[in-house]
């Protein structure tokens, strides 16, 4: 599968709930999986920083393809 | 309240009793279930920005992680505006057990192409269930 590149941006109004296609777990059964720790599974994440207007509520953050 | 697409910080997370920072997830499924006899109703994938130019090389070289660039973050960890969604490990959450607050959300297509990644293309996935 080719992934785009996208990106981030504060928005106003386009929050617009749509029909999303929810995760199907089924479709996980057949892979290979293992349960490892929070503390594993978060070595080497570094949490975005979002700005004050974003923490606040006064933005919201969309995520789309790069344009 | 969140739903399927939401971006999310969880406020509250912590493994053996210790708080770890607040952490970005994507909302993938909002289904009830059970894993390991544990009651959940929340799957997520984690984002992450990137430690450095090296690591963001790294990382973005890996197929499970999907780059994204925020545009107007005032700040973002490391010296690199950009970070990544983190496909190939599913958190497990108990909404009753968490404390969150929803920031924004993926747009349909991003999202639908992130569960068809997961659903379609990932050969293995951890889970991280200590949360439940």
């Amino acid at each position: 599968m080719d992934k785009k590149n996208i990106r981030l941006k504060k928005g106003g109004n386009a929050m617009m709930h749509k029909k999303f296609k929810s995760l199907d777990l089924g479709k996980l059964n057949s892979k290979k999986s293992t349960i490892v720790s929070s503390e594993k599974a978060l070595e080497d994440i570094y949490p975005i920083n979002w700005s004050k207007n974003v923490l606040s509520g006064k933005k919201k953050v969309i995520v789309e393809f790069s344009k | 309240m969140c739903s399927v697409g939401d971006i999310i910080i969880v406020e509250n997370y912590s493994h053996n009793g210790i708080n770890i920072n607040k952490h970005s997830f994507i909302v993938l499924n909002d289904d009830a279930g059970q894993i390991q006899g544990l009651d959940y109703n929340l799957i997520c994938n984690v984002m992450s920005s990137f430690k450095n130019e090296e690591q963001k090389k790294k990382k973005l070289s890996y197929p499970g992680n999907f780059p994204i660039v925020p545009e107007d973050c005032d700040s973002i960890q490391g010296n690199d505006k950009s970070g990544y969604i983190k496909a190939e490990q599913l958190y497990y959450f108990n909404k009753e057990k968490i404390q969150y607050v929803v920031i924004g959300r993926l747009k349909e297509d991003i999202f639908n192409l992130l569960i068809e990644f997961i659903e379609e293309e990932l050969d293995s996935f951890e889970q991280i269930i200590d949360n439940l």
